[in-house]
C-alpha cells in the first residue's frame, strides 16, 4: 500500500511538475510554427528524461548521493568547476523566466504590467521556501500542477486527426526556415533535459531518504509520471498546432499563447491558462531555487536540507533568497520573460552535456550503486543521450544566433 | 633530533607528469596508494599513467580501457623524488617500472564497506 | 586506500555526523629514507580553488581575511582522527571546535536571523 501511494505521488510530481515556462513557450512555438512535425522532439525528450531519472533515482536511492555530490567526488573540482560554474549561472536564468511566466500570468489574469509582479512574486516563492519542508514544496506543488491537464483537454477539444499526430513522432525535415526548425527543436530538448531538473531529482530522492527498497517504485514514478509529463507536453504542442497554425499566429507573446487554450474553451479556457501558467512557474521556481542552493551546498559539503530551519543550514538558505532576488530584478526591469525563456531554454542545452556526461561513467560505477549499475540498455540510452546532448551543447549559439526569433 | 619537515600536497601532485632518470616522460601521477604502518598511514606507490584524468573516467564496463591509456605504471615510494614537487621524477628508468593494466571491475559487487581507520 | 579514489574531494561528517566541507586537500610529510607519511587533510577554501589556479586560492585566503570572518587557513584535521573511511569521511573531531562554520555563524548571524519571519523545518544537525 506505501508503495503505491509512493508510486502514485512520483506520478502525480511527474505530471504536475513536468511543465514550466520553458516547456509551455517552445512546445507552443514548435506547434505554432510548425504544425505537427516537431512532435518527435518531445516524444524523444521525454523518453531520455525517464531514462535519466530513473537513473538519477537509482544513484541516490544506493549511493546516497545526489549527481552534483557524486560529480565532484568522483571526478574531482577541476572538472566539476565547469558544470558547477554554468549551473549556477544557468539557475539564475531559469529562474528569471519561471517568476517571469508567474508575473506574466498575473499580468494576463489583472492586466496589471508583469514588472510590478515580479517583486511579490519573489517574495511569495521564498516565503514557501523559508517556511515549509520539502514534502509541502513537492506535494503541494505537483497537486495544484495538475490544473496543467487544462492543455490535454484543450487539445482533445480540437479534435486533432490521429494520423497527423502519428506522422508527427516521425522525424521529418523541416518545410521552411531550417535554422527556425532546428532551433526551436534544440530549444525543446533544452527545455525538457534541463539540467536542473536531473539535479534536482536526485536531491529529492535523497531529501526522502530512498533506500534500495524503493527502486522499483523509482521506476514506476519515471517511467509513469514523465510520461504523462510528456502527454502534456505534447498536448500543448497539439493545440496551439490546432488552434494558433492555421491562423497564422507563431506564439510570440504569452497573449498569443493563451488563444490555444480559450478558443477551444471558451472565456474560462483563457484563465484556466493563466493558472495554469502562474502555477506551473511557480512550482518550477521553488525547484530551481532549491536546485540553486542544492547544488552550491553539495558542491562544497555544505549542511543542507530543505527540511532543516533556515538558521541551521544557514548558506544554503542563504544561497536560494539572493538568487531569487537577483532573478527578480531580472523581471523588474521589464526584460520580455519569453524572451528571457527562450535564450534560458537553449543556454540549457550548453550546459546538459556536461552533467549528464557523467552518468556514463557513475552509473557504471560499482562504488556507487553495488548491484544495481546500468544494464545494456540503460547504458546505450545514457550514451545516446550524452552524443545527443553534445550535439545540442554545439549547434545551440549558433542556431539562436541565425533562427532564433 | 628532530627530522626537517618538507610537506607536500597531494592534490597538487596529481596530474603533474613524471620525468625518469634519462628524462623520457614516463606519465602523469594519478593516484596514490597508501597502506597502515603500525600507527601511521603512508604511501606505499604512486600510480602513474598516460593520462592522469583516464583513471577518474574509467568505466570497465563500457570496454573504456583502451590499449595503451589502461596501461600505468606502478612507482614504489622510493622510486619517485618529490624534492621538487612540481616536477617529480622517478629515480630509475622508464622500463624498470613495474607495470600493469587498470584494475578489470567484477560485476555485481556489493558498495566497497566502510572501513574504519582507527 | 586510494587516497584519490577514497579520500580527495569526499564529504567529511563530525562525531555528530554534521556535514563539514569536503576533502580540498591532503597534505603528506616526505621523510629521508621513510616512506611520505600521509599528515593531514585540509577543508577551506582557498585549499580548493589553488587546485584550480595558485592565484585563485591566494586570492580567497586574502578575502576571507580581509573580511575577518576567518582567518583566511584552512582546516587541517590529522589523519589519526579519521575514523572511519565510506560513503563519507567520518572524523573524531567537534566541527564547532574548527573554523569550517564561520561563515555559516556570519550569514546566520547578518542575513538570517534579520530576517523578521521565523523559518519552517526542524532543529538539529546544524553548527551552535
Amino acid at each position: 500500500m506505501k508503495d503505491i501511494l509512493k508510486i502514485a505521488l512520483g506520478v502525480v510530481t511527474g505530471i504536475g511538475g513536468f511543465l514550466d515556462a520553458g516547456t509551455i513557450a517552445t512546445c507552443a512555438q514548435a506547434g505554432a510554427r510548425f504544425e505537427f512535425r516537431l512532435l518527435w522532439v518531445v516524444a524523444l525528450g521525454t523518453l531520455c528524461i525517464i531514462f535519466l531519472s530513473e537513473m538519477l533515482g537509482r544513484l541516490a536511492a544506493v549511493s546516497h548521493h545526489t549527481l552534483a555530490d557524486a560529480i565532484r567526488e568522483r571526478f574531482g573540482i577541476r572538472y566539476h568547476a565547469i558544470p558547477l560554474v554554468a549551473e549556477l549561472f544557468l539557475d539564475v536564468i531559469v529562474l528569471a523566466a519561471e517568476i517571469g511566466g508567474i508575473a506574466m500570468a498575473l499580468q494576463l489574469l489583472t492586466s496589471i504590467g508583469f514588472p510590478w509582479w515580479s517583486m511579490p512574486v519573489a517574495v511569495a516563492v521564498w516565503f514557501l521556501l523559508w517556511r515549509a519542508t520539502f514534502d509541502v514544496v513537492e506535494d503541494g506543488v505537483a497537486l495544484l500542477g495538475l490544473v496543467t491537464l487544462v492543455f490535454a483537454v484543450a487539445a482533445i477539444k480540437t479534435h486533432p486527426a490521429l494520423h497527423d499526430i502519428l506522422r508527427g513522432l516521425l522525424p521529418t525535415r523541416p518545410p521552411r526556415a531550417p535554422a527556425q526548425y532546428w532551433f526551436i527543436a534544440v530549444s525543446l530538448l533544452g527545455s525538457l533535459l534541463c539540467p536542473y531538473v536531473l539535479n534536482f531529482y536526485s536531491a529529492g530522492a535523497v531529501e526522502e531518504e530512498w533506500t534500495e527498497q524503493d527502486l522499483a517504485a523509482n521506476r514506476w514514478a519515471a517511467g509513469l509520471g514523465m510520461s504523462f509529463g510528456g502527454g502534456l507536453g505534447a498536448s500543448v504542442l497539439i493545440a496551439s498546432a490546432m488552434v494558433l497554425y492555421p491562423r497564422g499566429i507563431d506564439a510570440s507573446t504569452y497573449d498569443e499563447m493563451q488563444l490555444m487554450v480559450s478558443i477551444p474553451l471558451g472565456h474560462v479556457g483563457g484563465t484556466l491558462f493563466a493558472v495554469a501558467l502562474g502555477i506551473t512557474c511557480f512550482g518550477a521556481a521553488l525547484q530551481v531555487a532549491l536546485n540553486l542552493s542544492y547544488t552550491m551546498a553539495q558542491a562544497f559539503g555544505w549542511n543542507w536540507s530543505e527540511n532543516l530551519k533556515p538558521a541551521e543550514d544557514a548558506r544554503f538558505a542563504a544561497t536560494y533568497t539572493l538568487a531569487i532576488f537577483a532573478a527578480a530584478i531580472v523581471v523588474a526591469v521589464g526584460l520580455d520573460p519569453l524572451k528571457v525563456t527562450l535564450f534560458a531554454m537553449a543556454f540549457n542545452a550548453v550546459v546538459v552535456p556536461f552533467v549528464v556526461f557523467p552518468l556514463l561513467i557513475l552509473m557504471n560505477d560499482e562504488d556507487y550503486l553495488g548491484a544495481h549499475t546500468n544494464g545494456w540498455i540503460s547504458n546505450l540510452v545514457v550514451s545516446f543521450c550524452t552524443i545527443l546532448a553534445f550535439v545540442l551543447g554545439i549547434v545551440a549559439i549558433p542556431l539562436q544566433i541565425f533562427g532564433g526569433s | 633530533m628532530t627530522e626537517p619537515v618538507t610537506e607536500v600536497r597531494l592534490e597538487k601532485l596529481i596530474g603533474r607528469k613524471v620525468h625518469d632518470l634519462d628524462g623520457k616522460p614516463v606519465g602523469r601521477i594519478a593516484e596514490a596508494v597508501a597502506h597502515k604502518e603500525g600507527e601511521e598511514f603512508v604511501v606505499a606507490s604512486y600510480i602513474v599513467g598516460p593520462v592522469a584524468w583516464i583513471h577518474r573516467f574509467a568505466v570497465s564496463g563500457l570496454g573504456l580501457r583502451m590499449r595503451g591509456l589502461a596501461r600505468v605504471h606502478r612507482v614504489e615510494w622510493h622510486q619517485m623524488d618529490l624534492s621538487d614537487p612540481a616536477r617529480p621524477r622517478v629515480t630509475c628508468r622508464k622500463d624498470q617500472l613495474a607495470s600493469e593494466l587498470l584494475p578489470r571491475r567484477k560485476r555485481g559487487l556489493t558498495r566497497r564497506p566502510a572501513r574504519r581507520l582507527t | 586506500m586510494h587516497l584519490v579514489r577514497d579520500l580527495l574531494d569526499n564529504q567529511v561528517n563530525d562525531k555528530r555526523d554534521r556535514k563539514m566541507g569536503k576533502v580540498d586537500g591532503i597534505i603528506l610529510v616526505l621523510r629521508e629514507g621513510k616512506p611520505p607519511k600521509v599528515e593531514a587533510i585540509e577543508l577551506g577554501m582557498s585549499t580548493l580553488l589553488s587546485r584550480i589556479s595558485d592565484r585563485l586560492g591566494r586570492f580567497a585566503a586574502r578575502l576571507e581575511q580581509r573580511w575577518g570572518i576567518t582567518d583566511g587557513e584552512p582546516v587541517r584535521i590529522p589523519v589519526r582522527k579519521i575514523e572511519r573511511i565510506g560513503i563519507d569521511v567520518r572524523v573524531k573531531v567537534d566541527a564547532d571546535r574548527t573554523t569550517v562554520y564561520d561563515w555559516e555563524r556570519w550569514i546566520r548571524r547578518v542575513i538570517i536571523e534579520k530576517i523578521p519571519v521565523p523559518g519552517g523545518g526542524r532543529t538539529g544537525g546544524g553548527p551552535k
